[in-house]
């Protein structure tokens, strides 16, 4: 596995330590993140009836927690938490009209609550300051973060696991990820810019939590000025406050390079951060804990970066889980143009959808309506060994020769060769001239393995 | 009708044929000036080495095997062949060059991206081990080397370039006189007004390759649109210099350090070898640092041809013996790098 370079460009004293350091490989998205930014999130409408899957994340479904026709408040629980699920709320008060199975973008099928509005609202705009401090004592805050069903990553589907995990290994090092997780997904920044005393006392109360030492910020270097207030709120109460400024480079967001650029340690893609020394958040995640324990509110809102060629508008969303995508368009403008593409995530990671009912989920982060899709399923010639893929790489696989021993049925071979670091980042596929979607088959090859252990190996 | 697929949806927009497509462009004003210089026979030469090249792409790859051409590919191919033709070769020579290059150099060997050598070096040594009479003569487009140029004007002769060249240099005086003056004037050199014509292109030299300077401006454009891998290229041009400036002067007399590097350097076959002929993917390793040391190698050869070969077409020769080093580069490195990662691991 490469190592992409390091380079510290010096550092300097305010309040704060502040390095600079650039990782080499990845590419710049030209996004349009500073028309997007430049205005404030947009608050949805609430919407008149939504359906909730009660599936938002990796992991296994909430338990059913009520029936067709019981009334409900806004943030009662409809699903309840078990191992490897996450707890779900009514994002609106009324009446639970239908409980079905529903398609999720990604495929995956689930049970899906639809709730019509009626009722009271409990929390509409009713705990809008940033003055109102909970302090409880540490196994509360758990309880109460895991209540509030906050979602973690893949590791841990709950961000209250990944939070006891860490407290178990006495993890010093918080790192908060204020670097874009991919072109078009800015909800992060957007957070640190107009939330940020919100994220900061979200960061206070994790820090208490785990009593980490140490609290590193990796910033993406063009959005500096912006986070600015925030990390002085930060640097306000964190004493060896570090902050890191990357180059603005898909995908420094990586768990592996996010570790190596806010504390220079080496891990690899597949392994958990927390078990090397550090948790990392991002500002999502810290705003909805300051929200669960101040506010006592749980997570029934989801952020969202609505943007791509067609939108008329494109901006940051705030919007009830469970609204349907339609109503999210409408709301910010409406479109110029039919789009080719809905894609549910971002355009690298990201899945596609022409289906408008979907709902928004606490995962979705980012909505691009694509005028066109540049990628097709098929090569358009034979690999032409540019090498573009190898240079681009950002763990220092070598994609073109995982391609050819996978094509050769010798996916044992292939995993020697670092087959499962691979992050699914997609830049392999995204650069490669001949079009060969290298990205979409090292992701099936490694689900495959990861389901049958040493399938298609020819031996 | 809708499409499947999943991500990335975008895509960089650069695409396979962009690189061969871009050389193209980039050769044509230096082509452009051969004919200028050798006349009618040279459009002859290119037209039939276009044609040869595209139909046996047509034929064996799209007819027999049923695979997509690659009609750019071939093009380039058939252009670098005509390119570093001597002006009056014979016709068939040129028609077994192409035919061979695509055929035996790319088709046979799964395409012209799978191909592991340089289908256009491959036919250029395909022509002269059928017609070794015909190359081992000099025609006044000796492939060798400045050199080899050189040495025509008081130098002692190491190869078959003491023929006399058919072309003589036919440059305005007054033009390379001001220029000669000018470097003079700024630098303090005093270059000869026959070498300051050779590179601007009124000097001997093959089809194509009779203007250094068309070729290096040529030359910028890929590069400045990333279309191709500045490090073999200036591995090569580096270690090329360093070889030529330590040793160049034995030859003179004048011991180590003393050798007229820039003279080396500037020249139409080195310079097509160095900045375009490296560049192809197939033959090219495909991890960076593979690349460096198959353009450290490829100087060094090249070097060793400029310095001692006595065989037409040196340069291009050189390059295609270094191609069989090729997939050894990339295994080794590979290896050491995996051996790195399983230690780093364990």
């Amino acid at each position: 596995v490469g190592r992409p370079a390091l380079v510290r460009m010096g550092k300097e004293v305010t309040g704060m330590m502040r390095f600079r350091r650039f990782a080499t490989s990845g590419t710049y998205f030209e996004d349009g993140r500073e028309t997007v930014l430049a205005s404030a999130p947009f608050i949805a409408w609430i919407p008149v009836s939504v359906v909730v899957p009660l599936l938002q994340h990796e992991g296994v479904e909430a338990k059913l927690a009520v029936t067709v026709g019981q009334t409900v408040k806004e943030g009662s629980v409809i699903g309840s938490t078990c191992p490897s699920g996450v707890a779900v709320h009514a994002p609106i008060p009324g009446v639970v009209k239908d409980v079905r199975q529903i398609s999720l973008a990604d495929g995956r099928v689930c049970t899906g609550v639809q709730i019509d509005l009626g009722g009271d609202f409990s929390f509409f705009q009713k705990h809008d300051s940033t003055d109102q401090v909970r302090e409880l004592p540490a196994n509360k805050l758990l309880d109460t973060i895991r209540a509030a069903g906050i979602p973690g990553d893949i590791r841990y589907p709950d961000l209250a696991d990944a939070l006891e995990s860490a407290r178990r290994h006495s993890v010093p090092a918080i790192i908060i990820d204020v670097v874009e997780a991919g072109p078009h997904n800015m909800v992060d920044h957007a957070l640190v810019a107009y939330e940020p005393k919100a994220v900061s006392r979200g960061l206070e109360i994790v820090r208490r939590l785990l009593g980490a030492e140490r609290v590193a910020a990796v910033v993406a270097s063009d959005y500096e000025k912006q986070a600015n207030a925030f990390l002085s709120d930060v640097a306000s109460h964190t004493s060896g406050f570090q902050v890191v400024l990357a180059s603005p480079r898909y995908p420094n967001s990586d768990a592996a390079r996010l570790v190596q650029l806010a504390t220079r340690k080496q891990i690899r893609a597949n392994e958990d951060p927390i078990e090397n020394g550090c948790i990392i958040l991002r500002p999502e995640q810290l705003f909805q804990v300051y929200e669960a324990v101040d506010l006592n509110h749980p997570c029934i809102e989801t952020w969202l970066t609505v943007s791509g060629p067609v939108v008329e508008h494109p901006q940051v969303v705030r919007a009830r889980i469970g609204t349907p995508i339609w109503q999210i368009l409408e709301d910010i403008g409406g479109i110029r143009d039919v789009p080719k593409a809905i894609v549910i995530g971002d355009p690298m990671r990201g899945y596609s959808t022409l289906n408008v009912e979907l709902p928004v989920t606490k995962e979705t982060r980012s909505l691009v309506l694509l005028d066109k899709v540049e990628q097709g399923p098929v090569p358009e010639i034979a690999c032409i060994h540019c090498g573009d893929c190898v240079k681009i790489c950002p763990v220092g696989l070598e994609p073109e020769r995982l391609y050819k021993l996978l094509s050769q049925n010798a996916g044992g071979k292939a995993r020697t060769f670092g087959l499962t670091d691979c992050t699914g980042c997609g830049l392999c596929s995204w650069t490669c001239p001949s079009q060969i979607p290298l990205a979409q088959i090292f992701r099936r090859r490694n689900r495959q393995s990861r389901a049958v252990p040493n399938a298609g190996d020819v031996s | 009708m809708k499409q499947i697929s999943t991500a990335p949806f975008i895509h960089s927009g650069r695409r396979s044929s962009d690189f061969p497509l871009w050389q193209l462009y980039c050769l044509i004003p230096a082509l452009a000036w051969g004919v200028y210089r050798y006349g009618w026979y040279a459009l002859v030469i290119i037209g039939l080495s276009l044609l040869t090249a595209i139909l046996t792409e047509l034929v064996f790859s799209k007819g027999l095997l049923k695979r997509k051409p690659d009609i750019p590919s071939v093009l380039l191919v058939g252009v670098l062949i005509a390119m570093c033709m001597p002006p009056q070769v014979p016709w068939y020579m040129v028609i077994g060059a192409a035919l061979a290059g695509v055929l035996l150099g790319s088709v046979l060997l799964g395409g012209t991206s799978a191909a592991w050598i340089n289908p256009a070096g491959f036919g250029l040594l395909f022509a002269v081990l059928c017609w070794p009479g015909f190359f081992s003569q000099s025609h006044g487009s000796y492939l060798g080397s400045w050199f080899d140029l050189v040495t025509k004007h008081g130098g002692p002769s190491m190869g078959p370039g003491d023929m006399a060249p058919i072309f003589a240099v036919s440059a305005r005086p007054d033009l390379t006189g001001k220029i000669a003056m000018g470097i003079a004037n700024v630098t303090g050199l005093n270059v000869p007004e026959n070498i300051i014509a050779s590179f601007l292109g009124f000097g001997n030299g093959p089809l194509g390759l009779s203007s250094p300077v068309l070729l290096l401006a040529g030359s910028v454009l890929p590069f400045a649109r990333r279309l191709g891998d500045w490090r073999p290229s200036l591995s090569a041009f580096s270690v090329f210099a360093v070889f030529a400036w330590l040793f160049g002067g034995f030859a003179w007399g004048r011991g180590i350090g003393n050798g007229d590097v820039l003279f080396h350097l500037f020249n139409g076959p080195f310079l097509i070898v160095v900045l375009f002929m490296i560049q192809d993917y197939g033959s090219l390793p495909v991890t960076r640092s593979g690349r460096w040391v198959y353009g450290a190698l490829t100087g060094f050869v090249l070097w060793v041809v400029s310095q001692f070969g006595t065989i037409e077409m040196g340069m291009v020769l050189g390059l295609v013996f270094v191609n069989v080093f090729s997939p050894l580069i990339d295994s080794g490195l590979r290896r050491r790098q995996r051996v790195v990662a399983q230690r780093e691991a364990s």
